[in-house]
This record gives C-alpha cells, sequence and structure tokens, in this order.
C-alpha cells in the first residue's frame, strides 16, 4: 500500500510539474505587462494623451509588442554558439547541407512550436485586460504585419546568427547577446513606444533595422502610417535584410575558417 | 566569534577564487559590463521619456526620481553581486544531486549555496548606479551626516536581506517541483516591479507587495533615509520583513532539505 501510495505521489508531482511549467511562463510574460500597465494608468491620470498615445493604446502597445518578441524572437544564439564550441557543426560541414538554412527552418519549427503554447497565454491576459486593449482586425493592417513579422523574423534570426558565429573568434558568447537584447530594447520601442522620444532620434532610429521589430508594427497596428509609409518601411527592412546576409556570409567564411573542427 | 571569522575567511576564498575565473575571460567582462551598463543607461532614458512627457511618478520630482532609481540599481546591482550565480546553478544542486557533496562539507549548506560564487562584473556594474546616486545627492543639494548616512546604510542592508530570503526561498520550489526552466528568473521578475516607486501601486498590487512578498519599501525606505526622510510605518514593515523573511527562508531551507532526493 506504502508503495503504491508513493506511485500516485509520483504522478502528482508530474503532473504538478507540467501545470506549474505553464503558470510560470504564464507569470513571467504576464507580469511585465503588468507592471507597465500599473504604471502608466499612474501617468495618464495626470494627461489624457502622451506621445499622442491614449492609455488603451499604450496597454496594447506592450502587450502586442510583448506577443510580436514571442513571434519574431529565434533564441538561435546559443544554440549555434554551442554547436561551434562543441564541435557538432561537424555532422552539417560534411554533409551537402547549407548549415544557415538549415537552422533558420529547425528554429521556424521550434517557434511553431512554442506558439501553440504561447498563444493561449496572450489569449488569458487579453481576457484581463480586455477592458483596456483596442483591437484591430482589418485585413490590410493584418497583410501589412504578416509581412512585417516574416521579415523581422528573418532579421532577428540573421542577428542571432551572426552573434552565435562570434563562437568562431570567442570563448563566450553570452554576454555579446546580451549587449545585443539592450541595443534592440533601446531602439527598437520595445521598453516605449519611439514616439515619445525627440524627433531627431525617431528620424535616425527609422533607418536602423530595430524600429521595425516593435514600434513600426505597432504603428501599422494603430493605422499611425500612410501606405507609403509603410511600403517605404518594409523596403527598408528588405534592405536590412540584404546587408545582415552578407554579413553573416562574410563570418560565416571566417569562421569556418578558424574552425578546428573537434572530432572530425 | 571563532565560527564568523571562519566563514568570512572561507568567503574571501570563495571570491578570490571566483575573481580569478572571470578574469580569465576578459572579453566576456567587458561586454557584460556593457550589457549592463546599457540596461542601467536605457532606464534613466526611460526616466527622462516619463518626465518629458509632464507628468511624474507619484510625489516625486525627476531628481528625486534618478535618486530612487540609482537605489533601486544599487541594491539590484549589490544582490547579483552576491546571489546570480548561486541560485542560477541551484537547479544543478537540485536536479542533478550535486548537493549531496555540499551536505557532507563542513560548513552550513545555506550559506554555500548561497554565496559559493561572486560576480566580478557586477562589482564594477556598481559604479554607475553609485555616480547617479551621488549626483543626485548633489543635485539635491542632500547633506550628509552620520545619522543618515548609517541608517540609509541599515536599510540597505535590511532591503538586501529582504531581496536576498524571497530570491532564495522561491528557489526552494526546486526541491518539490525540479523541472522549471530559469526559476531564478521568478524573483527577479517581481523585484523589477521596485524600479518604480512605490505610489504607483494601489489596491491588489499593494497588498501583494506589502502583505505576501513585501518588498515594497525596501527601495523607498533607504532612498527617504538619505533625504532625512522618515516613514516609520513604512521602516518598521521594512524591518519586521526582513526577519521573517530571513526566518522563513532558514525553516524552508530545513524543509527542503528533508524533501531532497539525491538525484546523483
Amino acid at each position: 500500500m506504502n508503495k503504491f501510495t508513493t506511485y500516485i505521489k509520483i504522478g502528482v508531482l508530474d503532473a504538478l510539474e507540467m501545470r506549474f511549467q505553464l503558470l510560470y511562463w504564464l507569470y513571467v510574460n504576464m507580469a511585465p505587462i503588468i507592471m507597465m500597465t500599473y504604471l502608466w494608468s499612474h501617468l495618464y491620470a495626470q494627461k489624457g494623451e502622451i506621445g499622442g498615445y491614449s492609455l488603451n493604446m499604450m496597454v496594447t502597445y506592450y502587450l502586442v509588442t510583448r506577443l510580436i518578441n514571442r513571434i519574431i524572437s529565434t533564441y538561435a544564439e546559443e544554440r549555434i554558439a554551442k554547436d561551434i564550441k562543441e564541435g557538432r557543426l561537424n555532422q552539417y560541414i560534411t554533409r551537402p547541407i547549407d548549415y544557415m538554412t538549415y537552422k533558420f527552418g529547425e528554429r521556424l519549427g521550434i517557434r511553431a512550436v512554442n506558439l501553440i503554447i504561447v498563444i493561449p497565454i496572450y489569449m488569458i491576459l487579453m481576457l484581463i485586460l480586455r477592458e483596456y486593449l483596442i483591437f484591430n482586425f482589418d485585413s490590410i493592417t493584418i497583410i501589412f504585419l504578416s509581412i512585417n513579422f516574416f521579415l523581422s523574423l528573418i532579421l532577428f534570426f540573421f542577428l542571432a546568427f551572426m552573434i552565435g558565429m562570434m563562437a568562431f573568434f570567442m570563448v563566450e558568447t553570452h554576454a555579446l547577446n546580451g549587449l545585443k537584447d539592450q541595443v534592440i530594447n533601446l531602439m527598437s520601442g520595445y521598453l516605449f513606444p519611439l514616439t515619445l522620444l525627440p524627433e531627431k532620434l525617431q528620424e535616425i532610429f527609422s533607418y536602423l533595422p530595430f524600429t521595425y521589430f516593435y514600434n513600426f508594427p505597432m504603428e501599422v497596428y494603430f493605422q499611425r502610417l500612410t501606405t507609403i509609409q509603410i511600403y517605404q518601411g518594409l523596403g527598408i527592412q528588405c534592405v536590412w535584410i540584404i546587408v545582415f546576409y552578407l554579413i553573416a556570409q562574410l563570418i560565416w567564411q571566417q569562421g569556418t575558417k578558424n574552425y578546428e573542427g573537434i572530432g572530425i | 566569534m571563532k565560527k564568523i571569522t571562519r566563514y568570512i575567511k572561507l568567503y574571501i576564498h570563495f571570491v578570490q577564487n571566483c575573481i580569478t575565473r572571470e578574469l580569465l575571460f576578459r572579453t566576456h567582462f567587458i561586454l557584460s559590463f556593457s550589457s549592463r551598463l546599457l540596461m542601467f543607461l536605457l532606464y534613466i532614458v526611460f526616466y527622462q521619456v516619463i518626465y518629458r512627457s509632464a507628468v511624474a511618478i507619484g510625489t516625486l520630482n525627476y531628481d528625486q526620481g534618478l535618486l530612487y532609481l540609482s537605489v533601486f540599481f544599487l541594491i539590484d546591482t549589490i544582490g547579483f553581486m552576491f546571489f546570480i550565480k548561486n541560485f542560477s546553478t541551484f537547479p544543478e544542486y537540485i536536479s542533478e544531486g550535486k548537493l549531496d557533496i555540499i551536505l557532507t562539507k563542513p560548513v552550513d549548506s545555506q550559506f554555500f549555496v548561497s554565496l559559493r560564487y561572486f560576480s566580478l562584473i557586477s562589482l564594477f556594474s556598481i559604479f554607475p548606479p553609485l555616480v547617479l546616486f551621488i549626483r543626485q545627492l548633489i543635485i539635491l543639494d542632500i547633506a550628509l551626516t552620520p545619522i543618515n548616512i548609517v541608517l540609509f546604510l541599515i536599510f540597505m542592508g535590511t532591503s538586501l536581506t529582504i531581496y536576498y530570503s524571497f530570491w532564495f526561498i522561491t528557489n526552494l520550489i526546486l526541491f518539490w517541483i525540479n523541472r522549471i526552466d530559469a526559476l531564478h528568473e521568478f524573483f527577479v521578475t517581481l523585484w523589477r516591479f521596485m524600479q518604480f516607486p512605490p505610489d504607483i501601486f494601489q489596491g491588489v498590487l499593494r497588498f501583494f507587495f506589502v502583505g505576501i512578498v513585501p518588498i515594497l519599501f525596501t527601495v523607498s525606505v533607504p532612498t527617504q533615509a538619505i533625504q532625512h526622510l522618515f516613514d516609520l510605518k513604512a521602516i518598521s514593515a521594512l524591518i519586521i520583513a526582513s526577519i521573517f523573511s530571513l526566518l522563513i527562508s532558514r525553516i524552508l531551507w530545513k524543509i527542503g532539505l528533508r524533501h531532497y532526493q539525491s538525484t546523483g
């Protein structure tokens, strides 16, 4: 009987682990949005509009940008660096496989599965914050956003790929990845809408790739841009994709020259 | 007294050992420091953006706001310096059974798992918030007397005790549920709420940060003490919370050890 109780206990703990992990993800995703909602509610109590944004727009901004982050982040850096450091790259370079394409496909697959978990979490969040949220189901906007997400996904992947490949030249790439994250946080509008910054800075940031990750899609979402401005934005993203691709190729060529291929 | 001296000597050895190891990777060290510095600057920009919009956080003006932010980062960085590496290693101790070896050592196990590693990068990262702190003291023309300096240091100590205790307690979940990714982020996510003054948290969240995870006054009390401002209610809450949280952390550690399954 004692043994049987232990088996039941193991079963309960196993089930709890999965549920706890889900609750934990919900919490990690929810907490920053709740924090920002409290902050901006406090600020909007003093002023009805800040930087052209209402409170509802601001809360929507934080929720949707966090969701976009879950869609476009590939988190490929660590895996690529590990492949290089541990010599696992051998199995790719000795076969007729393009490593970059392989990794991109692999990350797309992983992202797709992750989204199955993330989307219900965000639906719960939307339910909690529903009185603040602004919904936009305009079909043209959705098409533009889909194109933007796809281009951002590629850009984000190239960034991750470049950081990961630095493992060819450095022992530890973790800090470089952290630095990249901070640059993105500052210039992409992840921490706050870029419309709150001075206009000159906004103009400079508009030529860089980062603003197209979060600030640009939110401007599209709120229909604050003209069609020409949207095309321009998507065009700039395409140019950056070409630039990043060329840089990534260059690092790959230099890196593989350096690569010792432990275990080949 | 002899015991305390022995533990201090042991801790000095831990620190020396970690410094030697961290200095081996200088590029990583510089990049990590840059990343922390950029994050700090990012929050200064965020505060500037808020105050540029002609709104204020709570009753604080811009300079008081920055003083508050500098104290938040001082506690955060000191906390990271002592604990981040230890608490991120926690899953290895429990899930992989590495705690077995620690339990056989002639040293208090809670002391060992909490302080074995030291972050040299965080030690250097103290300087930017410290510079901001001194700058704000000068701008706000705050007179430094032995009383406000000593009280500031005492309250920083009590705040760090709460910070440590709750971070430690949240990690103990691993004794019961040992498959949670990045559990050490659990407390850090909550702690980040404190980068904004307590005034913005009302209702349920205020109750939560006073009664359940009592971190609401951890930044405000030391910040007020250095400005010769004393809120007796908040001070009492902070001191009681620090004593109880440390006691609870000790009790839960002992209970957790009884549930430890020694996987190794």
